[in-house]
C-alpha cells in the first residue's frame, strides 16, 4: 500500500471580512499518496487555492482556518506553532503560484531568491549556496544558468520567470510540490513546457504534487486522482477516467460540457447557467443546485453528503442517490 | 485500509435513509431562484453613500461644519458688536476695553452694568485695540471659509475648461497644453503666491482703496489669482484623464454599432467616477487653500486689516502671547477643526467611492 | 531612460528660468522705482545706484544684465543695508539648511518608523493611535504648531532657550518643522506598506518559509520605502517656505526671517534675490527626487 504523507480532514477556512463571514473552504477532505499526482479544478471562488494555501498556513488577513485537520505525516500542521511552521514551508511542502511577474520580488536578483530558500533550510554555506542555485536553474532549463542568476525577475520572459519559482521551490527537494494554477499566465505554447516540465521533476524526484486548476485540459494526463470543487466543497473525486468518461456529478458534467472537445466538433458549447456562487449567502443545500438542470426539490435543502461510486469514484450529488433508488426499487420490484 | 476509506464515507444503503421520494422530483425554476440569495441591486451613488454613511468620524466631520456654517450666518445677528469698531461705551471710547479676557468687563463698562445697563458679553474677550474678539473670530472663520471655498471653485472651473479641452481635441494641441501643465506644475507656489502678494500690494493697493476690493486686500486678490494661474493644474489632468477614457469606450463601442450601450457605459461606469473624483479632489482642496490663506495672513500678506481671517488673528495673537494665550487658541482651534473636519470627509469620500474597496 | 532624465532636466532648467523671469518683471512693476522709498539719499548717490542696477537702460537688456550677473554669483546689494545680497543669502542659508536639514531627517526617521508599524498593527490600537496623530497634525496649520510648540515648551514649560542670542536651541524649530511632513510621511509609508504586504512576492517568501522579521526588513520595506522618496521634492519646497515661519517664530537668524524682514521692510532687491533662490532650490531639489526614484527602482535601470 502506497504510502499517505498529506491527510486533509474535513477542513474549513474562512474570511472574516466587514461584509460578513465569507465560507471559503467547507469540509474538504482528501489524502496524497508519496509520489502521486493529485489535481484539484474548480472554477475562480471554488476555495481550490484557499485549500492549498489553508495546508501550508500563508492565509492572508482576514482569512483562517476555523476547523479541520491537516496531517502531514502525522503531524497536524494546524496545530504546531508558525515557528514550527516556517520549518515545513519550502523544505517540505512547496508552492508555485499563478503569476510568476509578481510572485517574484522585483528588487532582487533571482539568484539573491534562491539562495534565500536554500540558505533557510539547509546547511550549506557560502559559494556551495550559489552553486547549488546554478545547479537548480540548470535542472529546470534555464540556459546560460551562470549569468542568469545575477539577472532580476523582470529580465526575463514569462515562461523563464515560472522556471525560476519552480526551481526555487525544488530548491529542498520537498515532499510535496502544490502548483497553484501555474499555468493560467503564460502563453498557451509555454503552457505545455511548464507541465512537461513540472511532470519530469516529479518523475525525477519522486515527489507528490498538487496541481490546481480551473483549466481540466490541463491536467488530463498528468494525475492520479482529480478533485472537483465548487463553492468550498468536493463535488466528485476519482481517476481521470472516472472524471472524463462517467462523470457523477452535475457540476461535473456540465464543465465538460463547456468546454470545447476537438472530437464533436458540431456539438454546441453549453455554458454552465446562472449566477456564480455567493460565498456569502451560502444555500442550506447543494451549492449547486440554482444552477442545476436536474436540480430537485431535496437538492435546495438538504447538502448532499459524499457517496462511494466506485472504488475509485466518489460524488456528492442527490441524483446518484436517486439513480440508485430507482435501481433498487427495480430490483425490489422484479423481485417481487 | 482506513486512509483510502477515510476520503469514501461509508456507503449507505439509500433506501435506509428514509427519504421522501417526493423529493426526488424536479425543482422548478421559481424554488431555485428563491435558494439563490442575490444581493440587492444597487447603484454606484446609494453603495458609495451607505460606505460613507458607516464611517463614524466622516459623518461627525459632516455634523461638524454644518454646525460651524450655521453658527457664523447665525450668531452675528445676536451679537451687537462689530468686527472693525472699537468698543464704545455709551457712545464714549474707553481706553480700558482692550485686552480682556473671556466674560471679563472693562472698567466703564462694569460702571454702565452697575448703573443698570445693559451689555452683551465679551464671550471670547477684546483685542488688543479693544474690539469684541468673539465677532471678529466668527467674521474671521466666515471669510476664511469663503474663501477657501471660491478659491477651491476657481480651481474647479479652470482645471474642468482646461482639461476637458485638451482630453476633447486631443492630438498636437493635447500635447502642447499638457506641456504647459507640466511646467506650471514644476513652478514652486507658495513662493509665487507670496512674490505676487507683494507686487499687487505695492502696485495697485493705493489705486483700489475705499473701494471693496480694499477690504478684501490685496493678499486674498493675489491668491485668487495665482490660483487661477496655478493650483487648476491637478485637476485639468484628473479631467483629461477622465476624458480620454470616454474617448477610448467611444471607439470601442462604436464599433459594435450599439449606440445605447455607448451612452450607457459613460452614465453608468465613467461619469459616476469622474464626478465622485472631483468631488473628492474639490473637497480636498478647500483645507489647502485656508492653509494658504493663513499662511500669507500671518505673513502679513493676506487680509487687509481690519477684516479678520483665522490666520491673521492667529498672527495678531503672538503679541502678548503669553498673558492671553486665548487670543491664539480660539481661531486656531477653529481653524484646525475646520480643516480636520475637511480632510476626514474628503478621506471619507475617498474611501466610500473607492472601486477597489467596494464588495 | 536617459531620455526621461534629459527631458527632466530641461524641464527643470526652463522651470528656474521662467521663475526668475517671473521675479524679476514683476518686482520691477512696481511703479515708483525702488528709489523712491529712500529717505536719506542724496541725488548723486541715486545716481550712483542708478547706475550700478543700470536703472537707465530698457527693461529687457536689465534682465539680460541681471542674468548674466547672477550666473557670476552676483545678486546685487540689499536695499536696506548695501550688503551684498549673495553673500547675506550663503551666511543666512547655512542656518536655515541646518534646520531644515534636521528636519527632513527627523521626519523621514519618524515616519518611515511609525508608517511601518501603523501598517503592520493594522486596525489595531496601536494604529489607531498613530492615525489620529498624524490627522491631527495635519490639519494644525504650522505657523499655530510652531506658536503652540513655543507657548508650550519655551514658555509655560521654560524647558529651552528660545531668545538666547548666543545658543538658541534648535530643537524647537527642528521638532515644529518635522511634525507635518512626519505624518504625511507615515501615512504615505503605511499606506505604501500595506500595497506591498498585499503583493504576491512577499506571499511567496512566506511560503518559503522566511520569518516575519525578515519578510519585513528584506522583503516589505525596501519595495515600500520607494514611493516615499519621491516626497524629498515637496518635503524640501515645505521645509524651505516652512523656516519662514518657524524662523519668525523661534526668532532663528536665517533665511526665512531674513525674506519674511524683507518683505516688511521693502526691500526689492533681497526679495527678488532670495526668490530665486529659494525656487530655483525647490524645482533643483524636486528634480533630484524624481530623478533619485527612479534610480532606485531596479525595474527602471535597466530599461
Amino acid at each position: 500500500m502506497a504510502e499517505v504523507i498529506l491527510q486533509v480532514k474535513d477542513l474549513h477556512t474562512s474570511f472574516f471580512t466587514d461584509a460578513g463571514e465569507v465560507k471559503a473552504v467547507n469540509g474538504v477532505s482528501f489524502d496524497l499518496e508519496k509520489g502521486k499526482v493529485l489535481g484539484i479544478v474548480g472554477e475562480s471562488g471554488s476555495g481550490k487555492s484557499v485549500t492549498a494555501y489553508s495546508i501550508m498556513r500563508i492565509l492572508s488577513f482576514p482569512g483562517e482556518v476555523v476547523g479541520g485537520e491537516v496531517l502531514f505525516k502525522g503531524t497536524d500542521l494546524l496545530k504546531i506553532s508558525d515557528k514550527e511552521m516556517r520549518e515545513y514551508r519550502g523544505e517540505s511542502i512547496s508552492i508555485i503560484f499563478q503569476d510568476p511577474m509578481t510572485s517574484l520580488n522585483p528588487v532582487y536578483t533571482i539568484g539573491n531568491q534562491i539562495d534565500e530558500a536554500i540558505r533557510l533550510h539547509t546547511d550549506r554555506k557560502g559559494e556551495e549556496i550559489r552553486q547549488r542555485s546554478i545547479e537548480l536553474l540548470h535542472l529546470v532549463g534555464i540556459n546560460d544558468p551562470a549569468r542568469r542568476v545575477k539577472q532580476y525577475p523582470h529580465e526575463l520572459s514569462g515562461g523563464m520567470r515560472q522556471r525560476v519559482m519552480i526551481a526555487m521551490a525544488l530548491a529542498c527537494e520537498p515532499d510535496i510540490l502544490i502548483a497553484d494554477e501555474p499555468t493560467t499566465a503564460l502563453d498557451v505554447t509555454i503552457q505545455a513546457q511548464i507541465l512537461e516540465l513540472i511532470a519530469d521533476l516529479q518523475a525525477q524526484l519522486g515527489m507528490a504534487v498538487i496541481i490546481i486548476t480551473h483549466d481540466l485540459g490541463v491536467i488530463a494526463d498528468m494525475c492520479d486522482e482529480i478533485i472537483v470543487m465548487y463553492a468550498g466543497s468536493v463535488c466528485e473525486r476519482g481517476n481521470t477516467d472516472d472524471i472524463f468518461y462517467s462523470p457523477k456529478h452535475e457540476y461535473t458534467k456540465n464543465l465538460l460540457r463547456s468546454i470545447p472537445k476537438a472530437q464533436k466538433s458540431n456539438e454546441r458549447l453549453v455554458p454552465i447557467a446562472g449566477n456564480p456562487i455567493d460565498l456569502l449567502n451560502l444555500p442550506e443545500g447543494c451549492a449547486f443546485a440554482p444552477r442545476c438542470r436536474a436540480a430537485m426539490k431535496i437538492c435546495l435543502t438538504e447538502h448532499p453528503e459524499e457517496l462511494e461510486i466506485s472504488e475509485t469514484q466518489s460524488a456528492a450529488c442527490w441524483v446518484n442517490v436517486r439513480d440508485q433508488i430507482m435501481a433498487e426499487t427495480e430490483q425490489g420490484g422484479d423481485r417481487a | 485500509m482506513a486512509d483510502i476509506n477515510e476520503k469514501k464515507p461509508f456507503k449507505k444503503n439509500p433506501l435506509s435513509m428514509q427519504m421522501d421520494l417526493s423529493r426526488f422530483t424536479l425543482a422548478t425554476e421559481d424554488e431555485k431562484q428563491s435558494v439563490d440569495v442575490m444581493r440587492p441591486p444597487s447603484t454606484f451613488w446609494r453603495d458609495g453613500f451607505k460606505n460613507f454613511r458607516k464611517n463614524k468620524m466622516a459623518m461627525v466631520s459632516v455634523v461638524v461644519i454644518v454646525l460651524i456654517i450655521l453658527a457664523i450666518i447665525i450668531l452675528p445677528s445676536f451679537i451687537p458688536y462689530t468686527y472693525s469698531e472699537t468698543i464704545r461705551v455709551d457712545g464714549q471710547r474707553d481706553r480700558t476695553v482692550t485686552n480682556l479676557k473671556p466674560y471679563e468687563w472693562s472698567e466703564k463698562e462694569q460702571e454702565y452694568i452697575d448703573n443698570g445697563g445693559e451689555l452683551f458679553p465679551h464671550v471670547m474677550g477684546t483685542d488688543q485695540l479693544g474690539r469684541d474678539y468673539f465677532i471678529r473670530v466668527i467674521i474671521g472663520t466666515r471669510i476664511s471659509l469663503i474663501v477657501g471655498f471660491f478659491a477651491s471653485i476657481i480651481v474647479l472651473v479652470i482645471g474642468l475648461i482646461y482639461g476637458s479641452i485638451s482630453g476633447f481635441i486631443g492630438g498636437k494641441v493635447d500635447l502642447v497644453m499638457m506641456r504647459i501643465v507640466d511646467i506650471i506644475y514644476s513652478l514652486p507656489d507658495t513662493l509665487m503666491i507670496i512674490l505676487l502678494s507683494f507686487v499687487l500690494k505695492e502696485t495697485i493697493g493705493k489705486q483700489i482703496q475705499g473701494t471693496i476690493l480694499s477690504k478684501i486686500g490685496t493678499g486674498m486678490i493675489s491668491m485668487f489669482i495665482v490660483f487661477g494661474l496655478l493650483y487648476w493644474v491637478s485637476m485639468a489632468r484628473l479631467i483629461r484623464g477622465q476624458i480620454l477614457s470616454i474617448k477610448e469606450n467611444e471607439f470601442v463601442l462604436a464599433a459594435n454599432a450599439m449606440g445605447a450601450s455607448t451612452s450607457r457605459t459613460i452614465r453608468k461606469h465613467i461619469l459616476p467616477n469622474t464626478i465622485s473624483v472631483i468631488i473628492i479632489s474639490t473637497a480636498l482642496q478647500i483645507p489647502s487653500a485656508i492653509f494658504t490663506e493663513s499662511f500669507l495672513s500671518f505673513l502679513g500678506l493676506g487680509v487687509a486689516v481690519p477684516m479678520p481671517s483665522l490666520g491673521s488673528l492667529a498672527s495678531e495673537a503672538r503679541q502678548g502671547l503669553q498673558a492671553y494665550p486665548f487670543k491664539l487658541l480660539y481661531p486656531a482651534v477653529i481653524i484646525s477643526l475646520i480643516v480636520l473636519a475637511l480632510n476626514l470627509i474628503g478621506d471619507g469620500l475617498r474611501d466610500a467611492f473607492d472601486p477597489k474597496l467596494r464588495k | 531612460m536617459w531620455r526621461y532624465v534629459v527631458k527632466r532636466v530641461l524641464l527643470a532648467i526652463v522651470t528656474v528660468f521662467i521663475v526668475i523671469a517671473i521675479t524679476f518683471f514683476a518686482m520691477n512693476a512696481i511703479p515708483g522705482g525702488p528709489f523712491d522709498k529712500e529717505k536719506a539719499s542724496d541725488p548723486a548717490t541715486i545716481k550712483a545706484l542708478e547706475k550700478r542696477y543700470n536703472l537707465d537702460k530698457p527693461l529687457g537688456e536689465q534682465f539680460a544684465i541681471y542674468l548674466s550677473r547672477m550666473m557670476k554669483g552676483d545678486l546685487g546689494i540689499s536695499m536696506r543695508n548695501g550688503r551684498e545680497i549673495s553673500k547675506t543669502i550663503s551666511t543666512k542659508f547655512k542656518v536655515s539648511a541646518r534646520i531644515g536639514g534636521y528636519s527632513i531627517l527627523v521626519s523621514f526617521a519618524i515616519g518611515i518608523t511609525l508608517g511601518v508599524i501603523a501598517a503592520l498593527k493594522r486596525n489595531k490600537l496601536t494604529d489607531r493611535i498613530i492615525i489620529f496623530f498624524t490627522t491631527l497634525l495635519q490639519s494644525v496649520p504650522g505657523f499655530v504648531m510652531a506658536t503652540l510648540l513655543l507657548l508650550l515648551f519655551a514658555q509655560v514649560l521654560g524647558w529651552f532657550h528660545v531668545y538666547s542670542e548666543t545658543d538658541p536651541s534648535i530643537f524647537l524649530p527642528v521638532l515644529s518643522l518635522s511634525l507635518y511632513p512626519a505624518a504625511y510621511i507615515t501615512r504615505l509609508t503605511k499606506s505604501s506598506m500595506l500595497d506591498v504586504l498585499a503583493d504576491d512576492y512577499i506571499r511567496t517568501a512566506r511560503a518559503k518559509g522566511v520569518s516575519p522579521v525578515k519578510m519585513v526588513v528584506k522583503h516589505a520595506l525596501r519595495n515600500a520605502v520607494m514611493p516615499v522618496v519621491t516626497y524629498l521634492g515637496p518635503m524640501v519646497a515645505y521645509t524651505l517656505t516652512g523656516s519662514m515661519v518657524v524662523e519668525t517664530v523661534f526668532v532663528q537668524p536665517g533665511l526665512g526671517m531674513e525674506f519674511v524682514q524683507s518683505i516688511l521692510n521693502r526691500d526689492y532687491t533681497m526679495i527678488m534675490g532670495t526668490t530665486i533662490f529659494l525656487a530655483s532650490l525647490m524645482v533643483i531639489m524636486t528634480l533630484v527626487s524624481d530623478l533619485l526614484y527612479k534610480m532606485v527602482d531596479p525595474r527602471i535601470t535597466f530599461d
